[in-house]
């Protein structure tokens, strides 16, 4: 049996929480088309001239994150309630299964964030056909990772509450301490007011969902974007997803 | 009343059972403060912004907590707890308004922590504005209590309540003026702000504790304020009424 069954398995799952699609479509629109531009007329010019394009990038990656993360809950229901024992009789070996789900958690991502990065395009305008390319490659492979990150959460954390906890901690960090809402500049300042400051900003530089959205930021000319690391990018998403799948599998493996 | 206020009574000790979320709304919270509205002020012209942003955030935590009592409803009905109440000797006014004052309550409570940690930021100028805040905070979260328990009551379902009140929160919070004065609005979204109760409140709370207001005058939005509590409160009450009898869920 190919893994395609399983993918598409998990895919057609996501279509069935259209309510909850619903609910995440508004928050991401909203968080663009009314705190954005409202936003825009209050942000100091010396920071952020046009504050709408500037965090266009960063809510389309914050809405590629919550999708493709969203199989890590389904993950975590099925490690819960034993229903991995009935995925490991399927003809799969297990790293079939893992890989099965982790992809199925990219394309979600990817399927989710289009409309997005197709709304970014009309808000900052269109990236040149290599441009392209480079925020297409960006999304995908931050999805993968995103994936395997809810996956390999779903793995280690077996308690509901603790979770729901260490999720609405993700949800935190990668949120807020990253450069979606406000330029690195910003995170300096507070750096230099308070000493403290300091692990936000150096979170906010590993942060992929804030790397990703800077080298879109990059590609598609918004001058307040930081520097976009790309092989730190790249680095840290396959460290990420080979860590997810390895850690999916030794739950799968585990009696 | 005595009927009252045991009901009442009932959902001020299940606070105790919720420390867990209330942990997490409060580091949500402390994040948001110090992190997200730190570094947002920073950006944002807006003169003394971050006590301004501080007082919004706390009016939309307090927003989100009297939406939560609608979860609460909702497993109430769900596990038939209501059947249960419609047959102890409490007259169906006197449960009703227990329960909306007991929700509006418990808000208030849950948002104690996060109160505290805004005052710690501001100070207080003045104790007499001190407890007229909290009067302002009560009648605004009776009012969405009894504006989220009609809608729970109304559409008797926990999945489509759970959407309504997910889509509702997002786009009032956003359409409010808790994180930005409406006079900096596009003019299309300042009709929404402007009926928008968390728009209200948020202002009240600001001239209250921090002396100013900056998009309504105080004496309309304490009218609305003590409107929406005492008109939810009757709707809710009309609409318990009308749908508790003969089973209430489904």
């Amino acid at each position: 049996m190919s893994i395609r069954i399983l993918i598409e398995r998990d895919l057609n799952r996501f279509w069935k929480y259209k309510w909850w699609v619903t609910g995440i479509i508004v928050t991401n629109l909203s968080d663009l088309l009314i705190m954005s531009l409202i936003f825009s007329n209050i942000v100091r010019k010396e920071f952020v001239p046009e504050y709408l394009k500037f965090t266009a990038p960063g809510v389309t990656m914050m809405a590629l994150f919550i999708s493709a993360f969203s199989i890590g809950r389904e993950a975590a229901q099925e490690i819960r309630r034993r229903y991995h024992h009935y995925l490991l009789t399927l003809p799969y070996n297990d790293w079939e299964l893992a890989l099965g789900k982790i992809l199925a958690g990219m394309i979600r991502g990817i399927i989710y964030a289009l409309p997005f990065l197709l709304l970014t395009f009309i808000i900052v305008g269109i990236p040149s056909p290599i441009g392209l390319l480079v925020i297409l490659g960006v999304v995908a492979v931050t999805s993968l990772s995103m994936s395997s990150y809810g996956i390999a959460l779903s793995a280690l954390v077996e308690k509901i509450d603790i979770y729901v906890t260490v999720r609405s901690l993700s949800y935190y960090l990668i949120f807020f301490f990253s450069t979606i809402f406000y330029p690195e500049d910003a995170l300096k300042h507070l750096t230099q007011i308070n000493a403290a400051y300091s692990i936000v900003l150096e979170i906010s530089r590993v942060n992929p969902i804030s790397i990703a959205a800077e080298i879109i930021r990059n590609t598609v000319g918004i001058a307040q974007a930081a520097q976009s690391n790309i092989p730190l990018f790249i680095i840290l998403n396959l460290i990420i997803t080979v860590l997810g799948i390895t850690v999916y599998i030794r739950a799968l493996r585990k009696k | 009343m005595r009927g009252m206020f045991l009901i009442i009574e009932k959902d001020l000790r299940k606070i105790r059972r919720y420390k867990f979320f209330i942990t997490m709304r409060y580091t949500w919270f402390i994040i948001q403060v110090l992190v997200f509205g730190l570094a947002i002020s920073k950006i944002v012209a807006l003169k003394d912004f971050y006590r301004y942003y501080l007082v919004g955030v706390y009016s939309s935590i307090l927003f989100l907590m009297s939406i939560y009592t609608g979860y609460d409803i909702i497993s109430e009905a769900e596990y038939g707890l209501f059947d249960y109440y419609l047959s102890l000797p409490i007259p169906r006014k006197e449960f009703i308004m227990g329960k909306i004052i007991g929700s509006g309550m418990s808000s208030l409570i849950y948002t104690t922590p996060m109160l505290i940690t805004i005052l710690s930021l501001i100070g207080v100028n003045s104790l007499v504005n001190l407890i007229l805040a909290l009067f302002s905070a009560l009648l605004f979260s009776l009012g969405i209590s009894g504006l989220i328990i009609s809608i729970t009551m109304m559409v008797k379902s926990g999945d489509i309540s759970d959407i309504l009140f997910g889509a509702i929160s997002t786009l009032l919070v956003r359409l409010s003026t808790v994180y930005y004065p409406i006079a900096i609005m596009p003019d299309y979204y300042k009709i929404f702000a402007s009926i928008n109760p968390l728009s209200h409140a948020a202002e009240l709370l600001r001239f209250l504790l921090i002396g100013e207001y900056y998009s309504f005058p105080p004496e309309i939005t304490i009218t609305l304020l003590i409107g929406l509590a005492i008109g939810m409160s009757s709707i809710a009450s009309i609409i318990i009424e009308k749908v508790i009898e003969g089973g209430v869920w489904r």
